[in-house]
C-alpha cells in the first residue's frame, strides 16, 4: 500500500497561481467549505464555473466514501486512509482544469465543436467512482486529444477495496470507462491502462439482528 | 455585415432549450466571465447574457459554453445545440455567419 506520505504521483502543489487560475480564483480548500455550509450564501462565481462544478461533484463522491470508511473498526487505520484521500484530493484539484479542447464532428464548416479534457476527466472520474469499491485517484488522457482520429490512450490509477478481485474489477471499469468515452467524445481511444495504486479497507458492515 | 445584431439572451434561450443543456456558462475569457459575475450579483442586475456574440468582417461568430445532463451523450447534446443555434439565426438572415462554437464545459 501507498504509505500516508507519500501521493501517487508527485505534484508541485504550492503552485497557487495554477491552482486559482483553473477553479476560477478559488482554491480547492474553499471549495470544500462551500459544501461544508451547504453551498449557502451561493456564490455566483463557484455555481457559474464548470471547473469548479467538476470538481466540487468529485469531492462530494470522495465524501461519501469516506463517511462509509468512518466506523470503529477502521478508525485505527485513519493515518493510511488519510494518505490516499488526501492523494485523491489532491488530482481533483489538479484535474478539474479545462484542458485541452477535444474536438466534436459535425458536417457544417462553421461549427467548431469541442469538449474540454476538463470535462471528459470529470465524466470518467464519476463513471469510475460509481463502480462499486473502487475509487479512482488519477485520469490522464495521452496523446494528441486536438487531432481527429490520432490514438488516444487512457492512464487511470485507482484505489480498490481490500479483498476485491483486482483483475475483474479493472476489466469492469475499463468497460465502463470506454463506454463512457464513447457516449462523449469522439474519441479514438487506443488503450485504458489501469493501475491499481492502493488498497482501503472495506468498509465495516453494521451487525446483523442475530449477532447482536 | 450586418446593422443588427442577435440578441445574445435570445440566443442563450435557444440553447438552454435543447435537451441535456443544463448549464450555461459564460464563454467570455475567465477573467472577464468572473468579473462580470460578481458584479452582477454585487449590483442584482439580471445577469448578463452567456453567449459571446461577435461580429466580424468574415461574419457573425458565436461562442457558448455548456454542461450536459446526466443521462445524455455530450456529443450529440453539443451538435444538437449547434444546430438549435443555426435554426434560431434564421430569424436574422442579414446576418452571414462566420462560425458557431460550442464547447462542452461539463458533463453530468
Amino acid at each position: 500500500m501507498t504509505s500516508p506520505d507519500e501521493p501517487f504521483v508527485a505534484f508541485d502543489l504550492d503552485s497557487s497561481d495554477r491552482e486559482l487560475a483553473h477553479l476560477a480564483g478559488h482554491t480547492i480548500e474553499e471549495l470544500s467549505d462551500y459544501l461544508d455550509r451547504g453551498r449557502t450564501p451561493p456564490d455566483p462565481t463557484i455555481d457559474d464555473s464548470p471547473e469548479c462544478q467538476i470538481a466540487l461533484r468529485s469531492l462530494q463522491r470522495l465524501r461519501t466514501v469516506q463517511r462509509s470508511l468512518l466506523s470503529s473498526d477502521i478508525e485505527r487505520e485513519s493515518e493510511r486512509s488519510d494518505g490516499w484521500v488526501r492523494s485523491v484530493l489532491q488530482h481533483i484539484n489538479l484535474e478539474a482544469h479545462s484542458g485541452r479542447d477535444i474536438p466534436i464532428e459535425h458536417p457544417s464548416p462553421t461549427a467548431r465543436l469541442v469538449v474540454t479534457e476538463g470535462a471528459v476527466r470529470g465524466i470518467l472520474r464519476a463513471t469510475g467512482d460509481e463502480v462499486s469499491n473502487i475509487i479512482i485517484g488519477r485520469c490522464r488522457l495521452d496523446g494528441d486529444v486536438s487531432e481527429p482520429g490520432a490514438p488516444i490512450t487512457i492512464r487511470v490509477h485507482a484505489a480498490i477495496c481490500q479483498g476485491e478481485n483486482i483483475p475483474a474489477k479493472a476489466t469492469e471499469l475499463r468497460r465502463a470507462l470506454y463506454a463512457a468515452l464513447d457516449d462523449h467524445t469522439d474519441l479514438s481511444i487506443a488503450a485504458i491502462d489501469i493501475t491499481i495504486r492502493d488498497l482501503y479497507l472495506r468498509p465495516a458492515t453494521p451487525p446483523s439482528e442475530s449477532e447482536k | 455585415m450586418s446593422d443588427v445584431l442577435p440578441p445574445a439572451d435570445l440566443v442563450d434561450e435557444a440553447v438552454l432549450a435543447v435537451p441535456g443543456v443544463d448549464s450555461l456558462y459564460s464563454a467570455a475569457p475567465l477573467v472577464t466571465a468572473v468579473i462580470t459575475t460578481a458584479l452582477d450579483a454585487l449590483t442584482s442586475r439580471p445577469p448578463s447574457a452567456s453567449t459571446v456574440l461577435v461580429e466580424e468582417m468574415s461574419g457573425l461568430s458565436i461562442a457558448v459554453k455548456i454542461g450536459v445532463g446526466e443521462g445524455y451523450a455530450a456529443t450529440e447534446v453539443c451538435r444538437q445545440v449547434h444546430d438549435a443555434i443555426t435554426v434560431h439565426l434564421r430569424g436574422y438572415p442579414e446576418c452571414e455567419i462566420a462560425k458557431i462554437a460550442v464547447t462542452v464545459a461539463r458533463i453530468g
